[in-house]
């Protein structure tokens, strides 16, 4: 990828001004409550942009249109149980957090079950967020660093270090206004490279062309039912189905139980603007979800007219064409740069038939276009095969890689610096949340709790900016280590992640349900529900997105029932 | 913004309608989009 001057300047120009931007917001009272929550001040639209930029990491933005390439639409389902989710948040969390006037969503449950609960439920988010956290540092650097040819440890560095300057100073209030600011950059310039993917296409092809080249080629498969000719197939990961129950679970969890959104929302001057923010969340995600994968068709679609490359990241390609598979390897490409140019004859004659509405030679196109993306994705799978063969560490997945190649063979100088810019902002808005999510915890939920010296506010406020300096180190040093370690690392912190999410959020259901289950009854629950969860994602039974689902309804299910067998009084928090 | 809903809980139910039949609606687009171009 070629990155000229005109691309250092744009790159360089937005991160400093999103920093200095930062730092000029920074100014909080000296206290906790400022630098945690923003003196509990923050209008709604704030809150909307906070909650979207925490969610969004570098990652959704380079895979996304990758997944649209190679999967289709289909991913946008995953998002169908975000809105309702966020409707129960406004129902039933948001006002009781705000009651409460908690720092952490983890006070709460200290308030209704006991201390053990709240500590045990702190810890599993610092461990799996503090994790998580380091690998979408390394996520993205990992990609720019193999296409720019960048040292990986400056780039995690960069990636994870320049934000921590603003993070610091400023807290969560500097956090939200730099996410308002990475907000419209980012969906600006995503924009922007929707309109040269279209622009990009040959003359005479237009949007609903292209639309329908992807569409014909099974990519605009936007609804799903997940059932085959043997049923209903539970290991499917993206369908109507798994996007509605599963991801309302995920959402539900994601939101309504983990700091780094808990922490955006609790930033709100009260109630109202809270539920506004999380609401009008529930409202456009889904269609700017839509719109990001759009693009990865709009790529397939260009693609189609254009020699597509077989394997989309060059570092590994490379790798195995100086191994022994190399002749393998050269054999499978030229088959499929063959299926290729074969495709981009049959996409003029659709685009042709489409314009003189000449049916019959629209559908035999179909049939040909189905056909060309079955025997390319075969021979996509041999050549991960080989890739793998080469090298058994090699990373074989490579649609963080689509968007990037096509951004550095298609766009102008200057707009690739913007691009390289919004995912180092993109990863900025997530990672900022995150750091400052896990300091309010340790000192919050530790320090605070377990420290037998009193601190004064400016103590505390101290403490506070230790703790995020503390953990922007411990990610940059997670995200150092995983470039040693490799996709081991990064397979085990995802997976930590989709464990715990639904047990905690069932210890949370269960807090604010069912008033008569006590303590231990929900503790011992909590656990027996990890022990399932653990089991089941171990024999790979069922796709990850009803991991939530069973997590939390084991946990609700057991603590009832053990609460009966026990039978003892309950402590409902009034 | 006078017209957005306050603090009470019952001037919020049409906004929690609002979201889920938008989400109704989106599905019912997206099937036909799914429909139109495939």
């Amino acid at each position: 990828m070629n990155f000229q001057l005109t691309d250092w300047i744009v790159l360089a120009v937005t991160l400093l001004g999103v920093i200095l931007y930062g730092i000029y917001k920074s100014r909080t009272s000296k206290n906790l409550e400022g630098y945690f929550l923003s003196n509990r001040q923050m209008p709604w639209w704030l809150v909307l942009l906070g909650i979207m930029g925490t969610q969004a990491s570098a990652v959704t933005f380079l895979t996304a249109p990758g997944q649209a390439y190679t999967d289709g639409m289909r991913f946008v389902q995953y998002y169908f149980g975000l809105p309702l989710a966020m409707i129960v948040l406004g129902i039933t969390f948001v006002p009781l957090f705000h009651k409460l006037k908690l720092f952490t969503a983890y006070e709460f449950l200290e308030k209704r079950f006991d201390v053990k609960t709240r500590t045990l439920t702190s810890f599993l988010f610092l461990l799996s967020r503090g994790l998580s956290t380091g690998i979408s540092i390394f996520a993205p650097s990992i990609v720019l660093s193999s296409m720019l040819g960048w040292d990986i440890y400056l780039t995690n560095i960069v990636m994870g270090g320049l934000l921590i300057i603003y993070t610091v100073s400023g807290g969560a209030k500097a956090v939200a206004y730099t996410q308002k600011l990475q907000f419209v950059i980012i969906y600006a310039a995503m924009f922007v490279a929707a309109y040269f993917a279209i622009k990009a296409l040959p003359n005479g092809v237009g949007f609903t062309d292209a639309l329908h080249i992807a569409g014909k080629s099974g990519k605009l498969n936007v609804i799903t039912t997940g059932v085959n000719e043997h049923g209903f197939d539970w290991k499917d990961r993206y369908n109507i189905w798994s996007g509605l129950i599963g991801g309302f679970f995920l959402a539900l969890s994601y939101f309504g139980t983990d700091q780094s959104q808990v922490g955006r929302y609790l930033t709100a001057k009260d109630t109202r603007e809270s539920r506004l923010g999380l609401l009008l969340n529930g409202l456009v995600k889904v269609p700017l979800q839509f719109l990001i994968l759009l693009i990865g068709c709009l790529l397939f679609a260009y693609y189609s007219f254009f020699k597509a490359p077989a394997f989309f990241n060059k570092t590994q390609e490379t790798e195995v064409l100086q191994s022994a598979y190399a002749t393998d390897y050269k054999a499978a490409t030229a088959a499929y740069e063959k299926i290729q140019q074969d495709k981009a004859v049959v996409a003029k004659e659709l685009a042709q038939a489409l314009h003189q509405k000449n049916e019959p030679v629209i559908n035999a196109s179909r049939d040909k276009l189905l056909t060309a993306e079955k025997e390319g994705q075969l021979l996509r799978n041999e050549m991960k095969g080989l890739i793998k063969k080469a090298d058994p560490d090699a990373d074989t997945n490579d649609t963080n890689y689509i968007f990037l190649r096509f951004v550095g063979d298609t766009l102008p100088s200057g707009l690739v610096g913007l691009i390289v810019a919004i995912i180092f902002l993109a990863a900025w808005g997530s990672i900022a949340a995150a750091l400052n999510s896990l300091a309010s915890c340790t000192m919050i939920d530790f320090h605070q709790k377990f420290s037998k010296k009193k601190l004064s506010p400016e103590e505390e406020y101290k403490w506070g900016k230790y703790y995020t300096l503390f953990w922007g180190v411990f990610c940059i040093v997670i995200a150092l280590f995983a470039y040693n370690i490799g996709n081991s690392l990064i397979e085990a912190v995802n997976i930590l992640g989709s464990w715990f999410y639904g047990t905690i959020l069932g210890i949370f259901l269960v807090a604010f349900y069912l008033k008569k289950v006590q303590s231990n009854a929900v503790f011992i629950s909590a656990i027996i529900a990890e022990v399932i969860v653990i089991t089941v994602s171990y024999f790979n039974i069922i796709s990850f997105l009803w991991l939530n689902l069973i997590g939390a309804a084991a946990v609700v299910i057991l603590s009832l029932l053990i609460q009966i067998l026990t039978g003892a009084k309950s402590k409902a928090v009034q | 913004m006078n017209k957005l809903p306050g603090k009470k809980e019952s001037s919020w139910m049409s906004w929690y309608i609002a979201v889920a039949a938008v989400l109704l609606l989106l599905i019912i687009l997206f099937y036909f989009f799914t429909q139109q171009f495939s």
